[in-house]
């Protein structure tokens, strides 16, 4: 009985083994489930964006976000996310579209200051009056992570793993729709975003 | 013997047929800073297809278009493209469009020159597209490919 409980745990052992090294492997971190009740405007802290202006989440309230967590060095599937955010922007019905706000945030905080993301937006063509690459200090980063199920890790080649998630927060900033994965339909999140506009209009 | 001759003179005339389609292979090779499309210039001729195959790492096949957030170095009239995400093993394939030059590139790895150049037609009108907000490591990568690609033509 004993010899076979020992066998049980290395087999649960190695299989764990296994199962982290695909996932380092893929550099890819399955989102967390959670709660869409809360409101990520409740975390008060100061955020700055590519254009050096201090910025708190709040401000965004009243509109639909498109939320999208990247890092700027990425050479594997961060520019495919910041893709992805376009097309979900561009997916929303163009009269509308003006409504809309776009949140890029990197998780990178040490090297991605104010100036490099407004180096990367210039270089990806998404100075957009709405679209605002966001950083701040590390807790901060972390915590809002959290709150969006957004998983992440620096590695010892200084990239990062991650979640390749895009998350929609309707007028309170609460999380209405999250699409995760990279290339996936958005249709169906700018349906919800068109939505969110309309109700809002509705006296 | 004579019907193995004639045989192989009617496949031959198959294969050179300029009504039929070729089809040419790029590889896609390379980690980060090594990303490579191998070759990096192809002449075809327009409706003849390009079988891309993904032999590691996490790549694209991006047109330099509008449509991609990048300016247009493909031939006026012709179609925007796009690969999506391909991985080790992907095989991804592409019909040239009108005859020009066709730039293109890697998504993730655009800023270290992993970009190519599709030749539909003749080489003998290559464009000077304008630089744009291109990186200079892919105009780099593009101008010293096609001087090979040509020198090889011109020996």
């Amino acid at each position: 009985m004993k010899n076979c409980l020992t066998i049980l745990f290395f087999l649960i052992a190695a299989a764990n083994v296994h199962a982290q090294h695909q996932h380092q492997a893929g550099g890819e971190m399955m989102a967390r489930d959670v709660n869409v009740d809360h409101s990520v405007y409740h975390l008060d802290a100061e955020w700055t964006d590519h254009r050096e202006k201090p910025i708190t989440l709040n401000e965004f309230s009243g509109d639909p976000v498109i939320v999208v967590m990247f890092y700027g060095n990425c050479t594997e599937v961060c520019p495919i996310l910041i893709r992805d955010a376009w097309r979900l922007y561009n997916a929303v019905d163009e009269k509308i579209r003006q409504s809309v706000t776009v949140l890029a945030i990197s998780f990178d905080t040490e090297n991605d200051t104010p100036q490099v993301l407004a180096d990367y937006a210039n270089y990806e063509q998404l100075d957009l009056p709405k679209w605002h690459f966001l950083t701040s200090n590390q807790s901060t980063v972390r915590s809002f992570a959290m709150m969006l199920g957004v998983q992440y890790a620096k590695k010892g080649d200084g990239h990062f793993a991650h979640s390749n998630l895009l998350t929609v927060l309707d007028e309170e900033g609460r999380i209405t729709k999250r699409v995760e994965g990279l290339n996936q339909p958005v249709k169906e999140a700018a349906n919800t975003i068109e939505l969110i506009i309309k109700n809002g209009e509705q006296p | 013997m004579n019907s193995l001759f004639i045989l192989t003179l009617a496949s031959t005339m198959w294969i050179s047929s300029p009504n039929v389609t070729d089809t040419v292979t790029v590889e896609i090779t390379g980690l980060s800073s090594e990303a490579r499309f191998q070759p990096a210039v192809v002449q075809v001729d327009p409706g003849d297809v390009i079988r891309f195959v993904v032999r590691e790492g996490l790549h694209t096949v991006t047109a330099y278009h509008p449509d991609n957030r990048r300016p247009r170095r493909i031939p006026e009239g012709a179609n925007s493209f796009y690969s999506g995400l391909l991985e080790k093993g992907d095989v991804w394939f592409w019909e040239a469009g009108p005859a020009g030059v066709y730039d293109y590139y890697c998504l993730p790895h655009e800023r270290m020159g992993h970009a190519g150049r599709i030749i539909s037609g003749s080489f003998k009108n290559i464009p000077d597209y304008p630089v744009g907000q291109i990186p200079n490591a892919v105009i780099k990568t593009i101008d010293k490919e096609t001087r090979n690609f040509l020198a090889k033509q011109n020996p």
